[in-house]
């Protein structure tokens, strides 16, 4: 009986709460969020825009932004998106995770191959520091870090770079991150083709298809974590993560493991996470000119990434000869936004001459770019962290 | 009229931020850094592998 009563009261309590709801301060904002998450969804199921992670968090930013989330546990500290935000994304724990699952599905043998071609991944790093010189103008400079590393292109290390910052707008910049890496076949194009010519955009690059070793592709990811570590120790649990998952994958004992990896533990934890990192997008904390802002950031980074890769290539052009060069496209794909960004410049190689094939070497660049943009996260949290 | 209205808007849509330069010199140094610190990082990974490859294929030989 009392128990009825209780339910009663609490019943009623919500109806007096939600009769007492101003529009403009309070269903507004709401409704705006419902269409976001709306936008999301339909972006993740027509579109096929990063389908994984924009419709779990499209679904959970309509449950966040539902009325009176607060009172029915969707966002109060007790509620369970809450505790599985504490318990996943606030300490890093999911990003980490996540990153076995990545590295178990990377094949690193294009780069392997030829090393040469990381370089590029280093490059197109550039939009992230640009980012951050632009966005210090705006935010403090632990916030201004967290959204320059949108420029990452690479889901994970923003969540976690972002997290052990403390960002109060890990909401937007996960949004910004996913949605221009959903974006880079729209995104890459235009900038590719306004810094190359056209006779650059046919330059052909041999591919020696070389057997890489058993013993090399098992030392790699132990070599890169201990270099990472030593070098750029802020950037050795990131990199760690993602260079055991590919371990698993290399040594050949352990392919169970690796196919749990690459399937159940990324599913799982993609799952969780997106409908987790909605929680800091009910509408009091992403309605805001800063959001708009961080979105407009985060494409000043990725275009900035694009140019970065492309004109580094262009300036190699300059001492290599004839026959030796670069094809700069390949430059872009150092974004790591993976495997898309690859596909981009293979497809626009294609455009300009069909027997350009350049997928291998942008491949080669893109995983690359994945390393590199891993290391990126971990000197920014080496110049910024706790 | 478009003016008055445009120039509102923008006060009200900018107002909210905060323009500072405060911070540019600390950002520009550590991006510099940043880059500079990459392409180390990837430099020395580049000379590793470049020696593992060459070990293997001694190997192989």
């Amino acid at each position: 009986m009392d128990t009825l009563m209780e339910l009663g009261t609490k019943i009623l309590s919500i109806f007096e709460a939600l009769a007492g709801m101003d529009f403009v301060s309070e269903i507004l904002p709401m409704l705006v969020m419902w269409a976001i998450g709306g936008v999301l969804i339909y972006c993740a199921i027509a579109k096929d825009m990063e389908p994984t992670l924009l419709l779990p968090m499209g679904f959970g930013t309509i449950i966040v932004n539902l009325p009176l989330a607060e009172v029915v546990g969707a966002i109060s500290e007790e509620g369970a998106i809450k505790v599985l935000y504490n318990a996943g994304v606030a300490n890093e724990l999911f990003p980490l995770l996540l990153f076995i699952g990545i590295g178990a599905m990377i094949d690193f043998g294009p780069v392997l191959t030829n090393p040469k071609l990381m370089i590029f991944g280093a490059a197109a790093q550039f939009g992230i520091f640009f980012t951050l010189s632009v966005a210090s103008l705006f935010f403090p400079i632990n916030e201004a870090a967290s959204i320059a590393i949108i420029g990452a292109a690479d889901g994970p290390t923003s969540i976690f770079v972002a997290g052990e910052l403390g960002s109060k707008y890990i909401g937007a910049i996960i949004v910004a991150a996913y949605s221009y890496m959903a974006l880079v076949p729209m995104v890459q194009p235009p900038i590719i083709k306004l810094l190359t010519t056209k006779k650059e955009r046919r330059i052909h690059m041999k591919y020696e298809g070389k057997a890489v070793s058993k013993r090399t592709r098992i030392l790699f990811p132990i070599v890169v974590t201990v270099i990472a570590g030593v070098v750029s120790p802020q950037s050795a649990i990131l990199i760690g993560f993602l260079m055991f998952g590919n371990l698993i994958r290399e040594c050949g004992v352990l392919d169970s493991l690796s196919e749990t990896a690459q399937k159940t533990l990324a599913n799982l934890i993609t799952i969780l996470l997106g409908i987790t990192v909605a929680a800091n997008m009910n509408a009091k904390d992403f309605l805001t000119i800063e959001t708009a802002l961080i979105l407009g950031l985060g494409l000043v980074a990725f275009v900035f990434d694009t140019a970065g890769g492309v004109l580094f290539a262009k300036f190699l052009n300059i001492f290599l000869p004839e026959g030796k060069k670069f094809n700069p496209m390949i430059g872009a794909a150092g974004i790591s936004a993976f495997p898309m960004s690859s596909r981009v410049v293979h497809k626009l190689g294609l455009e300009e001459d069909n027997q350009n094939f350049l997928l291998m070497h942008a491949t080669g660049v893109n995983v690359s770019g994945q390393v590199a943009s891993v290391i990126a996260g971990g000197m920014i949290l080496s110049f910024f962290g706790k | 009229m478009f003016n008055f209205f445009t120039l509102n808007f923008l006060q009200l849509f900018l107002g909210g931020l905060k323009f500072t330069t405060e911070n540019i010199r600390e950002a520009l140094l550590c991006s510099l850094a940043g880059m500079v610190g990459i392409f180390i990082v990837i430099g020395i990974i580049i000379i590793s592998v470049s020696l593992l490859n060459k070990a293997g294929s001694k190997k192989d030989k």
